[in-house]
């Protein structure tokens, strides 16, 4: 009978501890729980570029028309227009760019994504008389060479002719000096008359001499 | 030996009050009307289990991804408690070759069409079946200014149990 009740007693005491060993079961359920987000970003992009015109059209000194770019570079377009000809308009994708083009080159904004691109240029033949400097001048023997209206159709008014450089006489008047005589003849009949002079100078000196020793 | 077992019986005595005072006796001697109550207690522990994302992926150029649900599926709760979820971000992904760069994101409640422009902090959840839809949000300009490489952050859902939040009052229509 001893024995049954210690018996019963460790059960009741155990029992009681198995609540306490619940409980704390129940608070190690809350945890936190995690989630990865990621995501992965290309290095380069393909960019395909149509040309319309008559023009040579380089990216990035490469030719062709589809391109493998870096990620966010600025890939630099060239188009040259053939001989005999000059870029007038160019546009890309619709929109205006013939002023930003610096020596035939633009640069594209940083590219972030695959993308197409459309550029059409216009071009017009280059007039042959106006290919070389000047020589479509007639007068430009005459004229200033540098100056930069000299093919203009303006050059043609009256005072064109000497509005480039002013002349030497126009330069002498303006410093209030006489003008210069650039006529070599003047200076030999001047040259001719004065050594005439002095010959009958001579002359009459030498006349007075051969009175003067007559009368002795 | 017998002062043993009389000192454990003594202290089994003592450590069961319960059993003792439990016990209701009646006799003849117990005033009418003869009746005995007893109270049958019991206890079921708090028991929920709750769903949360699981790794997404972001395609490249995405604005919206679906990031799955914060979901109560199992729930044996307390009257007046619920279950508590709230989320920590970083709110930018890291680039993994270069720290200094990132991507930034929001998680916003609802998903595909329905997407709002909530961001989802943390929500309350008492019965089965109550969810919130989640998705990552990019921007198209941060896609944009982005730089090459792999990114990633680690989001922290962190679960408790807690009263459940005050009903809020319903608006009063007006006459």
């Amino acid at each position: 009978m001893k024995n049954i009740a210690v018996f019963l007693l460790c059960l009741s005491m155990l029992s009681a501890s198995a609540v306490i060993a619940y409980a704390e079961e129940h608070d190690a359920n809350i945890a936190p729980g995690e989630a990865t987000i990621g995501t992965e970003v290309p290095d380069s992009h393909e960019i395909i570029i149509t040309v319309k015109g008559n023009v040579d059209f380089t990216l990035n000194g490469e030719t062709g028309t589809e391109f493998e770019v870096e990620r966010l570079s600025e890939p630099v377009i060239e188009i040259k227009a053939k001989d005999g000809e000059k870029i007038t308009k160019v546009t890309l994708n619709g929109e205006d760019i013939t002023d930003q083009l610096v020596d035939g080159k633009y640069t594209l904004p940083p590219i972030y994504e695959d993308g197409e691109y459309e550029i059409v240029v216009e071009t017009e033949e280059v007039p042959a008389d106006s290919s070389g400097p000047d020589s479509s001048t007639p007068d430009s023997s005459e004229t200033d060479s540098s100056t930069p209206d000299s093919s203009d159709p303006d050059s043609s008014k009256p005072d064109s002719s000497s509005g480039g450089s002013p002349s030497k006489a126009d330069e002498s008047s303006k410093d209030g000096t006489s003008p210069v005589n650039d006529n070599p003849a003047t200076g030999v009949i001047g040259g001719l008359s004065i050594g005439s002079g002095l010959v009958l100078a001579a002359l009459v000196m030498a006349r007075r001499k051969g009175k003067d020793n007559e009368e002795e | 030996m017998k002062k043993l077992i009389s000192g454990l019986s003594a202290l089994a005595i003592m450590a069961m009050p319960l059993t003792a005072f439990a016990d209701t006796t009646i006799d003849q001697d117990t005033p009418e009307p003869k009746q005995g109550e007893a109270v049958i207690t019991t206890e079921i522990a708090p028991a929920y289990i709750v769903t949360i994302p699981t790794d997404t992926a972001v395609k490249f150029n995405t604005e919206n991804t679906d990031f799955g649900a914060v979901e109560l599926t199992k729930a044996q709760l307390d009257p007046g408690k619920a279950v508590k979820v709230t989320l920590t971000t970083h709110n930018k992904l890291e680039n993994k070759a270069d720290e200094t760069k990132s991507l930034a994101y929001t998680i916003f409640e609802g998903k595909g069409e329905a997407v709002t422009d909530k961001v989802f902090a943390a929500a309350f959840y008492q019965a089965v079946g109550d969810k919130t839809d989640l998705t990552v949000n990019i921007t198209q300009d941060d896609w944009n200014k982005a730089y090459a490489g792999k990114y990633s952050d680690t989001v922290t859902f962190n679960v408790s149990y807690e009263d459940a939040p005050a009903a809020e009052p319903e608006p009063v229509p007006e006459p």
